[in-house]
């Protein structure tokens, strides 16, 4: 499948993902500090196990330490 | 070979760990270069993360905050330059000028110089109750209040919150209960379990517990939903459970300046090693201290949560897994025999902190409720014939016979 993360097209094994295999497959940095928008919806940390990504999807990822 | 007279001032080389070190590394460094503009911009626009500048964020902090995340049972956590930055930075983060907040009036003074001194400059009301009514909590909410404030046990005056209770009337009012649990620490009580949305601590006293780091942090517990606070909707929007914290750190710590020093962190992550080992020894020489000294004399009232006749006895049994901190106050009549009790120590020292491996006892009228007018004092327990003691890890029999000796000298 083919999503969108943070603009750039990534390209993934398999038809869906949920957003912990997401966060590690990226190896995203401190993922306990990251907010994880979907098709432009900020998703619940506590839904993070049942949301699943899927071909076509946008993903964004954003902290809140940036800047100084 | 380099030209030693050119480089050095660009010299920082890289250490290379072979093996886990055994302890936190410290990070002393003031910022962190990156490899390119974009990936500042990335990193300024919360694209990706890094750490700049350790104002904003250093590794050596993210250990420590992390490990305070997980002790607390929170969703994630941010270290202050002291307890009372985090309680500023937490109130400044959830109420703006026309905002009210509910708080008990036994508090600690500094806490409380800045409810009632320094709030209402910014136009920040703060409503003082007695922590045992929470019915008055209740009553005291309208649509402007942004939260309830409370100690787990307050210092000096030693009275227990029912959390559960306040929790309960905080979430009936869809405002956050922000919890004080520095003199409890996560070894006690983890406020997370009964429903606060926020807790904080001064990390200077037990939670690094050697009497050689300042420092305070602020642990959002996850349960409360930060949409319900109206100068946190447009966050929530962006970063969803995060919003609290990330509007945190862009008030108090980024823009502020409170921010913690990573030299202070290290130390306070040595300090947790032992959190188990000390909290026990300390609740276990209070009480037994409290035990033996309820009976003494020159004592006309010993006030400590762990002794049945203390009026929040049963409650703190229930909340807090039968240990009861390490303070204990007594009153010993005048002033002038509480200055002639505290003259005779020796081993306990004249010294206005807690949470230290040393004993240590002072007059809380003249020190650090001296801020306060009398009815305030009076509120908070606090009257000029009282001594608070802070119980170390000295050796219970020497503790005793130097407390004994110096109210014998009274």
């Amino acid at each position: 499948m083919q999503i969108t993360v943070n603009g750039e097209e990534t390209e993934l094994e398999g038809e869906q993902i949920k957003i912990p295999e997401l966060l590690e497959k990226l190896d995203v940095d401190m993922p306990q500090q990251v907010s994880v928008e979907l098709n432009g919806e900020v998703i619940s940390r506590s839904n993070f196990d049942e949301t699943s990504i899927s071909d076509g999807d946008s993903v964004e990822f954003l902290y809140f330490m940036g800047g100084g | 070979m380099n030209n030693p007279d050119g480089q050095e001032s660009h010299f920082s080389p890289d250490v290379t760990y072979r093996g886990k070190p055994s302890a936190t590394p410290l990070v002393e460094a003031t910022a962190f270069a990156r490899e390119s503009p974009e990936e500042l911009e990335a990193i300024f626009a919360g694209r990706e993360f890094g750490h700049l500048y350790s104002r904003l964020s250093n590794p050596t902090l993210a250990a420590l905050e992390q490990r305070l995340t997980d002790l607390e049972g929170g969703i994630g956590a941010a270290t202050t330059a002291s307890g009372m930055a985090a309680i500023a930075a937490t109130v400044l983060t959830l109420a703006r000028a026309g905002d009210s907040i509910v708080t008990s009036q036994e508090l600690f003074g500094g806490t409380y110089s800045l409810f009632s001194r320094l709030l209402p400059d910014y136009g920040i009301e703060s409503r003082f109750l007695p922590v045992r009514r929470p019915k008055k909590f209740s009553d005291a909410i309208d649509k402007n209040t942004r939260m309830i404030f409370v100690e787990t046990i307050s210092n000096p005056g030693l009275r227990v919150a029912d959390l559960n209770a306040l929790a309960e009337i905080a979430s009936d009012y869809k405002i956050p209960l922000v919890v004080d649990s520095t003199v409890t620490t996560p070894l006690l009580f983890q406020p997370a379990k009964e429903g606060a949305g926020i807790v904080i601590h001064s990390t200077t006293k037990f939670i690094s517990g050697h009497g050689d780091a300042v420092g305070g942090c602020v642990v959002d517990c996850g349960g409360y939903s930060w949409d319900k606070n109206p100068h946190l909707k447009e966050n929530y929007s962006e970063y969803g459970e995060l919003a609290f914290l990330a509007e945190l750190r862009w008030r108090g710590i980024r823009t502020l300046g409170a921010n913690q020093s990573p030299a202070n962190a290290r130390l306070t992550l040595r300090g947790l090693k032992t959190l188990g080992t000390r909290i026990k020894r300390h609740c276990n020489n209070s009480l037994r201290l409290a035990k033996q000294l309820r009976d003494h004399p020159e004592i006309k009232e010993l006030n400590y949560p762990g002794l049945r006749e203390h009026p929040d006895h049963e409650l703190a049994k229930k909340q807090f897994n039968n240990r009861y901190g390490a303070i204990l106050t007594m009153k010993l009549g005048t002033k002038e025999k509480c200055f002639k009790f505290l003259n005779a120590l020796h081993l306990i020292k004249n010294m206005v902190n807690i949470g230290d491996t040393c004993s240590m006892a002072i007059h809380p009228a003249s020190t650090i409720c001296r801020d306060l007018d009398p009815d305030e004092k009076r509120a908070m327990g606090v009257t000029e014939d009282l001594v608070r003691i802070c119980v170390g890890l000295e050796d219970y029999e020497e503790l005793k016979k130097e407390i004994v000796e110096a109210l014998n000298k009274v």
